[in-house]
C-alpha cells in the first residue's frame, strides 16, 4: 500500500517516467526498501485503472511518462492527512508467537530465547547506529527513517526485558520450579568478532 | 576503532564482589572478566541489581573486589593504597556520573582542570589544557560559566572532557544520559564515540539499548555474571538487506 | 600545596554564594579577634604618650619639677612609672623650711602645685557640696596644661574660682555664678574644668591664698587686701612635701642643678629626664601572679573551645552539604588530603573574613566609645593608638580559630569512603562507633580523678590545719603574736593542676558522648506528639550537628553552675564567719579632720539630730583605755595608743581562728550601758571589788585577764624580750563578741596604777530597729552639714552584705547567651538541611505551624540536653572544688540551678518559635 501512495506523492510533485519514480523513491527512503521496475509499472497500471494518474505519452523508447490527476491529488492529500491505520488484526509478529508458544511449551528455556534475541537485535541496533553516525545534516529524511528502525529495535529489546521480569514475578508467585533456572550459564564467545 | 593487537587499558579478571556476610550476604559480582582496549567503547547492560555499577566502581578503584584482579594500564589496583589509587584516578581513569558531575562552585574550565591541579600542575597550565579540551568538544565559550548556568547536556559533556583530560585514556560512565532527553543524550554518546575513535577507551553503563548501540561491544550482566556479549562489529549493510 | 588552590577557590566561591551563613560563622570565629583587638586598641589608646604624661605632671612650659623631700638630703632620684622619687634614708625628718629662692638660680620663677589639702563645703543657693579646695596660680604660664578648661576661663585673681565638672553640675552653677564657703567667703565661678587624670574628682581651684582659716579670712576682709596671690616673701619658705613647677633661666644646666640640690634634700627633675626617665635600678617587677595567669589562660582557653564547638557545628553541616562535591573531587583523583583541605579551606576563609571585618570595626568602636572609656578609666585618653604590628597577628589568630573549628569536620570528611560520599550515604565508621565508649571512659575517669584529687587536697589542708593549730597553741602560750594569724595554706598548685586535668577529661568525655546521648534520647521519642517526635528524631539523625551544639551549651552551663556552687558556698562561709562590729542595726558615727584624726564628738552633740532621723533608743559611746604617747613634731600622729587584750592562759579555747583579741575599755557608766544595757549584779559587785570585767571567756583564765599596751613594747628589740602582759583579777559576764565594743572593762580607779588614761570613743547609736538605707543616708547628710569642715559619716551594721546577686545574674546571663547562640545555630542549620522534608510535609497537607513546632522541639531538645549535661558536669566540678575546701560547705545553689534548668531551655524554645517563619518558600525537591 505504501508503495502506491509513495509513487502517487512523487507524481504529485511533477510528472515522471517510471524509472525516474523508482530511483526517486529509493533515494528518498535511503534505499531501505528497494523497488524493482516491474513492481513500479504494475503499481502505475493500477493507479491508472483507478483514475488517479494518466499517461502522458512516452519518450520514444517505450518508457511511459505519467502525470497525476485531480482525483490523484485528492488521494495524496487524504493519505497525508489521515494517520496510518494500525491494521486489525496486527501483522503476525514472529517473535511474539515464538515466545507465547515457548512459555507454555515444556522443556523450553524461555530466558535463553529472550537473551539470544536481545543480543541479535542489539547487534542490528549497533549497525543502524553506525550508519547514523556517518549521516550528515542534509540527510534528515534518511536519518529519520534510520531512527525509525532504531526505535523499533529498541522497542523490541524493551519488550524482551519486560517479558523476563514478568515471567520472573509469575514464577515467584507460583512457587513452581522454574523451567529455566536463573543460574549462571557459561558465556560462550561467538565465532566472529573479537571476544573478551 | 579497536586495534586488536593493542594492550588492554582495562583488564578485569574473575572479579567477585560480596557485600555483607553469612546469610545476608549479597553477591554483586560473581566472577566477571572484562578487557577493554584503546579505541574501544564497551557498553554494559542489565537489569537493576545485576552489578553494573559495582563493576564500574571496581574498575576505577573506588571499590575493592573481594577477589580477582583489576589492572589499569597494567597496574594491579589491588596492591595500591588509598593515595595511590587516587593517583590512578588522576592520571588514568575518569568518571562520568548520571548527574551533578560538576562542582557548582567552580567554573567549567576549573572543573575540567581539577584533576590536573590535584596532580600538581600549575594553575595556568591546567587552565590551558582545560580550555583546549573544552574547545575540542565545541564547548569553548562555556569555559568560564558556572554549572548553574549550563544545560544538563553541556554539563555532561564538560564532565567527559574532565574525564579524559591530561594523560587519562579510560572513561567510566555510569548512566551518563539518564537525566537527559533523547536528543541531548545522543549528543553525549556521539561525543563518547568520537573520543574513543580518537584513541580513548570507555566503559558505559546504561539501560537504554539505543545508547548502548553506540558501543563497539555490548556486554550483558545478570545477577553478577556476564551472560552474553554482542562481540565485534558485523558489516553494516548486510542487515539492511534482511529488512526487506 | 597542590590541593590548596582548588580548595581555597571552592571555599571562597562557596562563601560568596552563602553570604549570610558565612558572615554568621565568621562573626563567631572572629570573636576572639574582636575581643583581643578591642583590648589592645583600648589599652594602647589609654596609655599616655610620654609628652602627655609629662604634661599632666608638669604642664606644657615648665623646665623642671621640684619637690622638697622629707629627708634633709637625698642620695639619688629613682623613677617609677615615670614619676621621680627621692631615694634617701634619714634618722630624722627635716624640721626646717627651705628657701627656694636661695637654692634656685636667679631669674627662676616657680609656682607651687600642691598648695594645701583643704576641704570645704561650697554652697550655691540651696545646694551644697563638700569639695577639696586647691590652690594653684593659674594665671602663670607654668600652670598651662595641668588642668583642662571646659567652659569659661581660669581664675586670674583672688575671688575667682574654677570648679570641676562634677562640682559644677552638683551645685548647678555656670561661669558667672557665685559660690560660698567658710574658708573663702563668696567667690565667683569663672570656669569649669577637669583634672585630666581624675575626671570624677570634685574640686575647686583658685589662686594661692583663697583658702584661709576663718580668722585669716576675716583679717583680710578687714584689711581690704586684693592681692593677686603671688607668693609673698614669707611664703617663699616651704616645708617638706611641697612640689613646684620651675622655669629656669636659659643658661642653666638643669642636670647640674639637679645634682647640686640633692645635698639640700630637694628633688629637681628636668623635663628631658621626665620625658625619658632612666629605668629603675632593680627590676621592681610586677609580681607575676601564677594563679592569675592560670585563671586568665583558663578563661581564654574556655572561650576558644566554645567558639570552636559552635563554629564547628556550622562547618560540620557545611561539609555534609558539600559531601557530593567532596566525592566528586575524590573521584577526580583527590585523596583524603585534598578532601580535608576543602573543608579546612572554608575554615581559613571564614576566619580571614571575620578578622578582616572585625579589625576596622574594632577601631571604629573604640573611637566612638572614647567618652565612655574615659569615664570608666577616670582619665582622659590620648589620641587613637592603632598599632598594626600588634593587630596584624590577630588576623592570624582568627585564621587559626577558623582552622581549629573546621578541623574535626575536615578529618571526618576525609575518612568518608568515596562511594558513600557520592551517594550521600553517611554510614558511621567503626571509629565513630568507638567514640562514645571512649567518651564514657574519659568521663568516668575524669570524675573519679576529680573525686580523688579533691579528697587528697582536703587531707592536705586538714594536715596543714593541724600543724597550724599546734603552732598557734605554742604562740598563745608565748603570747608573742599581736593581732590575728591567718594561715596561708599548703602548696595548692599541684592539686589545682590535678583537678583541672580531671575536669578537662570529664568535659571531653561528655562532649564525645553528646552525640550518642542525643541519639539515645531520640529513641524515646515514640511516645511524644508529632512535632516533638520529629524534632527529637531529627536531632538524633543529625548528631553531627546537634552533638557539638549540645557540647558547647554544656560547656557554658557547666562553667556557670560550678561558679554558682562556689558562690553560694562562699556566701554561706562569709556570712557565717562575718565579724560583727556592732549588734545588728546599731550605727557607728565617725568624724575625722583632714589629717584623719578623730574629732571628739559627744553623744549629746548629735543625739537630737539622730533622734529626728533614726529610730534611736540611745546614743552612747565607749571609753577605751589607752596610754598617752609623746607628741611628735609633725603633729600628724595620734597622741595615744590603745591597750588590747590577750587570750588568757586557762581561758576557753577560741571558737575559730579569727584572732582579733578585743579592745580594753573603761567601765564608766556610758561604756557599761553600751556593753550591757542593764548592768548585771555580778558585774557591779566585781567592779566594786576593784575587779575588771571580761565579756569573752577566751580572755579570762583562772579569774584573771591579761592585756598589753604599746608603751610596754617601746623597748622591745627581739622576740625574747617580749614583755609579760599586765594581769588583774576579773569577773566574767559573757556577751556576744563585737569588735567595735570593748571586751574587757577596767575599773576607772585602776587606770592610774597602769599609767593609762580613758579616751572617749566616737558615738554609737543604739537603735530600736535597723534603719532603712534612706534614713541612713539622710542622717549622714545632716551629719556632714553639722561638721562641714570635717569628714563625717555613719555606718549602720547590717551584717554580711554581698553583691552575689549581681554576680550570679551576670553568670546566668552569660550562659543563657551561649546557650541561645548554640541552639540558634543548631536549629537554623537543621532548618536549612531539612528543606526538602519540609516541602514534603507541606505537600502532604501538614499545618504550616508544624514547622514552627518542629523548630521549637529541636530547640528544646538541644538546649535541654546541653543544660542537663552542663548541670551534671558543673555539679561535679563544684563538688570537687568545695569538697577540698574545709571552710566552705557543699550547698546546692537552688535558685541559679532552677533558673538555668528551666529558664534557659524555655527561653530557647520561645525564641525559636518566634523566629521561625511558618510559611515555607517553595523549594526544589531535588537539591
Amino acid at each position: 500500500m505504501s508503495v502506491r501512495h509513495g509513487l502517487l506523492a512523487l507524481l504529485a510533485e511533477q510528472p515522471r517516467y517510471g524509472y525516474q519514480l523508482r530511483t526517486e523513491f529509493e533515494s528518498r527512503t535511503g534505499a531501505t526498501w528497494p523497488l524493482n521496475v516491474g513492481q513500479v509499472y504494475t503499481t502505475l497500471a493500477r493507479l491508472e485503472r483507478d483514475g488517479l494518474v494518466t499517461p502522458q505519452g512516452d519518450d520514444g523508447e517505450g518508457h511511459a511518462y505519467y502525470a497525476i490527476t485531480d482525483a490523484g491529488r485528492a488521494e495524496v492529500a487524504r493519505w497525508f492527512a489521515e494517520p496510518v491505520a494500525r491494521s486489525v488484526p496486527p501483522p503476525r509478529d514472529e517473535l511474539a508467537i515464538k515466545l507465547a508458544l515457548a512459555i507454555t511449551a515444556p522443556g523450553v528455556d524461555v530466558l535463553r530465547i529472550t537473551q539470544a534475541q536481545r543480543t541479535h537485535t542489539l547487534r542490528a541496533l549497533q549497525d543502524y547506529t553506525r550508519l547514523k553516525a556517518r549521516a550528515t545534516d542534509r540527510d534528515i529524511a534518511w536519518t529519520l527513517v534510520l531512527d525509525s528502525l532504531i526505535f523499533q529495535a529498541e522497542a523490541e529489546i524493551r519488550w524482551l526485558d519486560h517479558c523476563e521480569s514478568r515471567l520472573a514475578r509469575a514464577e515467584a508467585a507460583a512457587h513452581k520450579p522454574a523451567t529455566s533456572r536463573l543460574n549462571p550459564y557459561a558465556f560462550t564467545p561467538h565465532s566472529r568478532g573479537a571476544g573478551s | 576503532m579497536t586495534r586488536p593487537d593493542a594492550q588492554p587499558i582495562l583488564r578485569m579478571v574473575n572479579i567477585h564482589r560480596t557485600h555483607g556476610r553469612g546469610e545476608a550476604a549479597v553477591h554483586a559480582l560473581r566472577g566477571v572478566s572484562l578487557h577493554v582496549r584503546p579505541g574501544e567503547l564497551v557498553a554494559v547492560m542489565g537489569p537493576s541489581g545485576s552489578g553494573k555499577s559495582t563493576l564500574l566502581t571496581i574498575a576505577g578503584g573506588l571499590d575493592t573486589a573481594t577477589s580477582g584482579e583489576t589492572f589499569v594500564e597494567g597496574v594491579p589496583l589491588g596492591s595500591l593504597a588509598g593515595r595511590d589509587l587516587a593517583r590512578v584516578r588522576r592520571r588514568s581513569v575518569g568518571y562520568v556520573f548520571q548527574d551533578l558531575n560538576l562542582i557548582p562552585a567552580l567554573t567549567a574550565a576549573e572543573n575540567v582542570a581539577l584533576p590536573r591541579e590535584l596532580d600538581g600542575a600549575s594553575a595556568r597550565q591546567a587552565r590551558r589544557e582545560a580550555i583546549d579540551a573544552l574547545a575540542e568538544l565545541g564547548l569553548g565559550d562555556l569555559a568560564d560559566r558556572f554549572p548553574d548556568d549550563m544545560s544538563g547536556g553541556q554539563q555532561q559533556r564538560a564532565a567527559i572532557a574532565r574525564a579524559l583530560i591530561g594523560p587519562r585514556r579510560l572513561v567510566l560512565a555510569d548512566e551518563p544520559t539518564g537525566a537527559l532527553d533523547s536528543e541531548t543524550g545522543e549528543a553525549v554518546l556521539r561525543l563518547l564515540r568520537t573520543r574513543c575513535d580518537a584513541g580513548a577507551a570507555g566503559v558505559l553503563v546504561t539501560h537504554e539499548a539505543r545508547h548502548a548501540a553506540w558501543a563497539d561491544r555490548v556486554v550483558f550482566l545478570r545477577d553478577g555474571l556476564i551472560v552474553d556479549d554482542t562481540g565485534g562489529q558485523a558489516g553494516a549493510e548486510s542487515l539492511l538487506e534482511g529488512a526487506r | 600545596m597542590s590541593g590548596w588552590r582548588p580548595a581555597l577557590r571552592i571555599a571562597w566561591r562557596e562563601a560568596r554564594r552563602h553570604r549570610g551563613r558565612t558572615l554568621l560563622i565568621a562573626a563567631l570565629v572572629a570573636l576572639p579577634v574582636l575581643v583581643g583587638a578591642f583590648i589592645d586598641v583600648a589599652v594602647r589608646t589609654s596609655e599616655l604618650p610620654a609628652e602627655e604624661r609629662v604634661r599632666r605632671l608638669m604642664g606644657s612650659t615648665a623646665d623642671a619639677y621640684v619637690e622638697i623631700a622629707a629627708c634633709p638630703s637625698i642620695s639619688e632620684i629613682t623613677y617609677l612609672d615615670g614619676r621621680p622619687f627621692p631615694n634617701a634614708s634619714c634618722d630624722q625628718d627635716r624640721t626646717d623650711k627651705v628657701d627656694l629662692a636661695a637654692l634656685l638660680p636667679p631669674g627662676s620663677t616657680w609656682i607651687e602645685t600642691n598648695g594645701g589639702d583643704d576641704f570645704g563645703r561650697l554652697t550655691h543657693g540651696e545646694r551644697g557640696l563638700r569639695t577639696s579646695l586647691q590652690q594653684l596660680d593659674t594665671s602663670s604660664p607654668l600652670a598651662d596644661g595641668l588642668l583642662r578648661l571646659r567652659e569659661g576661663r581660669f581664675p586670674r585673681a583672688l575671688g575667682e574660682v574654677a570648679l570641676t565638672t562634677e562640682v559644677a553640675s552638683a551645685l548647678d552653677v555656670v561661669p558667672g555664678d557665685v559660690v560660698t564657703s567658710r574658708q573663702s567667703g563668696q567667690v565667683t565661678v569663672v570656669g569649669v574644668i577637669v583634672e585630666p587624670s581624675c575626671l570624677s574628682c570634685e574640686s575647686a581651684w583658685g589662686m594661692p591664698g583663697w583658702v584661709r582659716s576663718p580668722a585669716a579670712a576675716s583679717q583680710d576682709a578687714e584689711a581690704g587686701a586684693a592681692s593677686v596671690g603671688k607668693a609673698s616673701k614669707e611664703q617663699q619658705l616651704y616645708g617638706s612635701q611641697g612640689s613646684f613647677l620651675v622655669d629656669l633661666p636659659d643658661a642653666v644646666d638643669p642636670f647640674r642643678l639637679q645634682h647640686d640640690l640633692l645635698a639640700h634634700g630637694v628633688l629637681l627633675a628636668p623635663r628631658a629626664q621626665m620625658l625619658d626617665p632612666p629605668p629603675p635600678p632593680m627590676d621592681s617587677g610586677s609580681a607575676v601572679d601564677p594563679m592569675g595567669i592560670a585563671i586568665a589562660a583558663l578563661v581564654i582557653g574556655f572561650g576558644l573551645i566554645e567558639v570552636c564547638l559552635l563554629a564547628g557545628t556550622a562547618f560540620a553541616v557545611g561539609a555534609r552539604r558539600q559531601v557530593r562535591d567532596l566525592g566528586l573531587v575524590a573521584a577526580a583523583g583527590g585523596d583524603a588530603r585534598h578532601v580535608r583541605r576543602i573543608v579546612l579551606a572554608q575554615g581559613v576563609v571564614t576566619g580571614l573574613i571575620g578578622s578582616l571585618v572585625a579589625l576596622p570595626l574594632v577601631i571604629v568602636v573604640v573611637f566612638l566609645s572614647r567618652p565612655w572609656l574615659e569615664r570608666v578609666n577616670g582619665s582622659l585618653m590620648g589620641p587613637l593608638d592603632v598599632r598594626p604590628l600588634e593587630l596584624v597577628p590577630m588576623i592570624g589568630v582568627g585564621v587559626l580559630a577558623g582552622l581549629a573549628a573546621a578541623m574535626v569536620p575536615a578529618f571526618t570528611a576525609g575518612r568518608l569512603p568515596v562511594l558513600d560520599a557520592l551517594n550521600r550515604r553517611f554510614k558511621s565508621t567503626s571509629l565513630a562507633a568507638r567514640w562514645p565508649r571512649i567518651g564514657l571512659i574519659l568521663f568516668v575517669a575524669g570524675s573519679g580523678l576529680a573525686g580523688v584529687g579533691s579528697w587528697l587536697w582536703l587531707r592536705a589542708e586538714q594536715g596543714y590545719e593541724r600543724t597550724v593549730d599546734g603552732l598557734s597553741v605554742q604562740m598563745t602560750d608565748q603570747m608573742v603574736q599581736v593581732g590575728s594569724y591567718s594561715p596561708g595554706g599548703p602548696s595548692t598548685t599541684r592539686y589545682v593542676a590535678l583537678l583541672l586535668t580531671a575536669f578537662a577529661l570529664a568535659a571531653l568525655g561528655l562532649a564525645l558522648l553528646a552525640p550518642t546521648l542525643v541519639a539515645t534520647v531520640a529513641r524515646a521519642a515514640r511516645r511524644l506528639p508529632l512535632s516533638a517526635r520529629l524534632g527529637l528524631r531529627d536531632a538524633g539523625r543529625h548528631r553531627h550537628r546537634t552533638g557539638p551544639a549540645v557540647a558547647a551549651i554544656m560547656g557554658a552551663v557547666a562553667g556557670s553552675v560550678a561558679l554558682a556552687f562556689w558562690a553560694v558556698a562562699d556566701h554561706d562561709f562569709k556570712d557565717r564567719t562575718y565579724q560583727w562590729s556592732l549588734p545588728e542595726g546599731w550605727a557607728q558615727v565617725q568624724v575625722q579632720d583632714s589629717a584623719e584624726n578623730p574629732v571628739p564628738v559627744a553623744p549629746g552633740d548629735i543625739s537630737g539630730l539622730a533622734r529626728e532621723l533614726l529610730p534611736v533608743r540611745d546614743v552612747l559611746r565607749a571609753s577605751s583605755a589607752a596610754v598617752p604617747l609623746p607628741r611628735s613634731t609633725t603633729g600628724n600622729e595620734p597622741s595615744y595608743s590603745m591597750a588590747w587584750a590577750q587570750p588568757a592562759a586557762g581561758g576557753c579555747p577560741p571558737p575559730d581562728r579569727s584572732g582579733s583579741n578585743g579592745t580594753v575599755g573603761v567601765a564608766d557608766s556610758a561604756t557599761l550601758a553600751l556593753v550591757f544595757g542593764t548592768v548585771p549584779a555580778a558585774v557591779e559587785h566585781g567592779l566594786a571589788e576593784g575587779k575588771a570585767v571580761a565579756t569573752d571567756c577566751t580572755l579570762i583564765g583562772h579569774g584573771k585577764i591579761a592585756f598589753l599596751h604599746e608603751g610596754m613594747l617601746q623597748d622591745v628589740v627581739s622576740k625574747t624580750d617580749m614583755p609579760k602582759p599586765i594581769t588583774m583579777p576579773a569577773v566574767l559576764a559573757e556577751r556576744p563578741r563585737y569588735f567595735g565594743i570593748p571586751s574587757i572593762l577596767l575599773p576607772p580607779a585602776s587606770l592610774d596604777r597602769f599609767g593609762l588614761i580613758a579616751v572617749p570613743g566616737q558615738p554609737i547609736i543604739v537603735t530600736t530597729r535597723t534603719p532603712t538605707k534612706a534614713e541612713e543616708r539622710a542622717f549622714a547628710d545632716s551629719l556632714a552639714d553639722r561638721y562641714p569642715d570635717a569628714t563625717a559619716w555613719v555606718q549602720v551594721e547590717r551584717g554580711y552584705q554581698s553583691d552575689d546577686a549581681l554576680v550570679l545574674a551576670v553568670l546566668t546571663g552569660a550562659c543563657a547567651f551561649v546557650t541561645l547562640v548554640g541552639t540558634a545555630i543548631a536549629v537554623a542549620l537543621s532548618a536549612a538541611e531539612a528543606r526538602s522534608d519540609h516541602a514534603t510535609l507541606l505537600a502532604v497537607g501538614a499545618d504550616p505551624r508544624r514547622r514552627r513546632a518542629l523548630a521549637m522541639a529541636q530547640a528544646g531538645t538541644v538546649s535541654l540536653l546541653g543544660v542537663g549535661l552542663g548541670v551534671v558536669l558543673g555539679g561535679i566540678v563544684g563538688a570537687a572544688m568545695l569538697g577540698a575546701d574545709i571552710n566552705r560547705p557543699l550547698l546546692l545553689p537552688w535558685t541559679t540551678l532552677s533558673q538555668i534548668v528551666i529558664g534557659i531551655p524555655l527561653l530557647g524554645v520561645v525564641i525559636a518559635g518566634l523566629c521561625t517563619r511558618s510559611r515555607l518558600p517553595m523549594v526544589r525537591r531535588m537539591e
